[in-house]
């Protein structure tokens, strides 16, 4: 189950849904009637299907983020842009990737607790990136050790550790090998300190009433696979993982209009 | 189809990730390795139960094993291959033997920065890689990058990490007091002058922001990095040995399992500058074989599924004939060990 929190996370291999997913249960949360934006890593790769499906998109873009944060805890904003256009910055943000991770962390709580009636959905980096991100609020507590950077992470550490903080999931396809490196993955994440993970074993064929129907008339190669599906399901925990049925259309529209409601259900 | 030569000595694995990119990688490690080549895996951080046939442990990470080729599958033929699974802070710490600068790399900085996800990888992988191909042990490294397009960000950035080490450091820490044996360079770029002209303000705001410890703590760092720059700019140069055709093969992954068409296509965009003419797509699980011997009969449900999972890998091979020059194709391997997949899929190299 997901219930309800203020920020969902969806980390996972590339190709694996992520984005998908967001969508699906941005789309169910909007369509409900709830404040709630979509939101992209640092890129705008599905602006325009966003857009088109009536999903409220939020633009959170690294260096225009960074400048902000800067620029409010200087108090200036000038003296921020000066900053970020040092050589030296831009170096420190190119050799750090995790602290330009934090920024956004940062930026996105900050949006939560400003307006508590917003949720966010975050498509985010695959696996190890997310996992760099997640942690950069800790890592740079330990580098920072005392000044307003700290402060700041205090606070950002105190909305994680919310019980309707934040829910990550990690998706993973339904391989053995897969599950097993996602189970990883989730529990590295728990270890950070965020409260609620789970798993989630998407694109699974069986559970689609194409294939249950017709399970007698398969071929062998299909029934393989079900079968490595169920080894797969019998390896998850239930408390904490969820699956997803395959959805057989190849326009990622359709499916994510398909899989909104199931979603929805989910919450 | 064309052939992938085997006489290159570094095969590059690119891929978004959870497309069977290491295995894939590792197949090639014994498939050379089964015709007679010197070859090293490096790989960045696989899964536990890969991990655990190329009997590699955490504590492994670091040092060069050798692996035979009759404990990973009975049916392979005589050979073996070594692995090395990436270590970052062991790379950093061999740097600083090097350049005896290990107590200044001890810094906390940096020790943070080069955990295994702490944002030093890739460079740290560079120079890795860099080291083994100068100890000429081998006729050819695999080598299985970190997903996703970040490795080929990272190549492309070598200009901005250049800057990190650009004549405005020296400013900062001229003004500081610290030692520096480089000289700065004559150009002064009108930036550098900006910087330099400001660099007491820029450490006030800093201090402000960040406390006065990490200022004191960053500089050491700096400090650290840049004894050791000739490392760095060293690897960074081995991007210019990557894009030369008589030395590497460029191999990006991607599975018919995910729809994956996109993806695909941005890799290969990114990676435009550093690819040569031989450069392959190598399209992973593909399910087209079973697919064509499937008879649905008259049943329409699943004549439609049939359908729809054939056009999802056409398109991928549609994709792939239009954009790469040369295409390889790999089965899914329906057997659930990892053993099974390394097996089948280097014989299947032999194909391509």
């Amino acid at each position: 189950m997901l219930g309800q929190k203020r920020i969902y996370i969806f980390t996972g291999k590339g190709g694996v849904g992520k984005t998908t997913l967001s969508l699906a249960l941005t789309k169910h949360l909007a369509d409900s009637g709830k404040k709630v934006l979509f939101c992209e890593f640092d890129q705008q790769s599905v602006k325009p299907l966003a857009q088109k499906l009536n999903i409220p998109y939020l633009n959170l873009e690294i260096n225009s983020s960074a400048e902000e944060y800067v620029g409010n805890k200087l108090g200036s904003k000038t003296v921020a842009h000066w900053i970020m256009k040092t050589p030296f910055f831009s170096a420190l943000f190119k050799m750090v990737p995790g602290l330009a991770n934090m920024i956004l962390l940062g930026h996105m709580i900050d949006m939560l607790l400003h307006d508590e009636d917003l949720t966010i959905v975050l498509d985010s980096p695959s696996s190890g990136h997310a996992l760099t991100m997640l942690e950069s609020p800790f890592n740079f507590k330990e580098m920072f050790g005392s000044g307003i950077i700290v402060n700041d992470i205090e606070r950002m550490e105190k909305f994680i550790k919310k019980e309707d903080g934040f829910l990550i999931s990690v998706i993973s396809l339904p391989s053995l090998m897969a599950v097993t490196e996602a189970k990883e993955l989730q529990s590295g994440i728990t270890k950070l300190g965020y409260k609620n993970t789970q798993v989630i074993a998407n694109d699974l064929y069986g559970l689609t009433s194409d294939i249950k129907d017709n399970f007698n008339a398969l071929p062998e190669f299909m029934k393989m696979k079900i079968d490595l599906e169920k080894e797969v399901i019998k390896n998850l925990d239930t408390t904490t993982s969820m699956e997803v049925a395959h959805i057989f259309d190849n326009e990622m529209e359709n499916v994510v209009n398909v899989l909104a409601p199931i979603m929805g259900g989910k919450i | 189809m064309n052939f992938m030569p085997s006489n290159k000595s570094i095969e590059i694995f690119c891929g978004t990730g959870g497309v069977g990119k290491t295995t894939l990688a590792t197949s090639r490690a014994a498939f050379l390795a089964e015709n007679g080549k010197k070859v090293l895996l490096v790989t960045i951080d696989p899964a536990r139960r890969l991990k655990q046939i190329l009997h590699l442990t955490e504590e492994d990470a670091g040092d060069v094993k050798l692996i035979d080729l009759k404990t990973i599958h009975p049916e392979f033929g005589d050979g073996q291959f070594s692995a090395l699974l990436m270590n970052p802070s062991r790379t950093l710490r061999r740097l600083g033997e090097l350049s005896n600068t290990t107590k200044e790399l001890e810094n906390k900085i940096i020790k943070i920065l080069s955990r295994p996800h702490g944002g030093m990888n890739e460079i740290l992988a560079t120079i890795e890689v860099q080291f083994q191909l100068e100890s000429k042990q081998y006729d050819t490294i695999v080598l299985d990058t970190p997903p996703g397009k970040h490795f080929l960000d990272f190549l492309e950035a070598s200009g901005k990490i250049k800057n990190f080490f650009d004549a405005s450091f020296i400013e900062i820490f001229k003004y500081l007091g610290k030692n520096f044996e480089s000289t700065p360079s004559k150009a002064k770029k009108i930036m550098g002058l900006i910087v330099s002209s400001g660099v007491k303000k820029l450490l006030s705001y800093l201090e402000k922001v960040t406390g006065p410890d990490f200022v004191h703590l960053f500089v050491d760092a700096i400090v650290a990095l840049y004894k050791n720059k000739e490392y760095f700019l060293k690897a960074l140069a081995f991007q210019q040995g990557l894009s030369q055709r008589q030395t590497s093969n460029w191999i990006l992954v991607t599975s018919a399992e995910q729809s994956k068409v996109h993806e695909a296509e941005e890799l290969q965009h990114s990676a435009k500058s550093f690819l040569h003419d031989d450069n392959f797509l190598a399209v992973n699980k593909c399910l087209e074989e079973y697919l064509n011997q499937w008879n649905t009969n008259e049943n329409v449900t699943l004549s439609n599924v049939k359908v729809t999972m054939l056009e999802r890998e056409n398109r991928l091979k549609l994709m792939a004939k239009r954009n790469f020059k040369n295409s390889l194709f790999f089965p899914e391997v329906l057997g659930p060990t990892p053993e099974e997949h390394v097996l089948t899929l280097s014989r299947a190299w032999s194909k391509n």
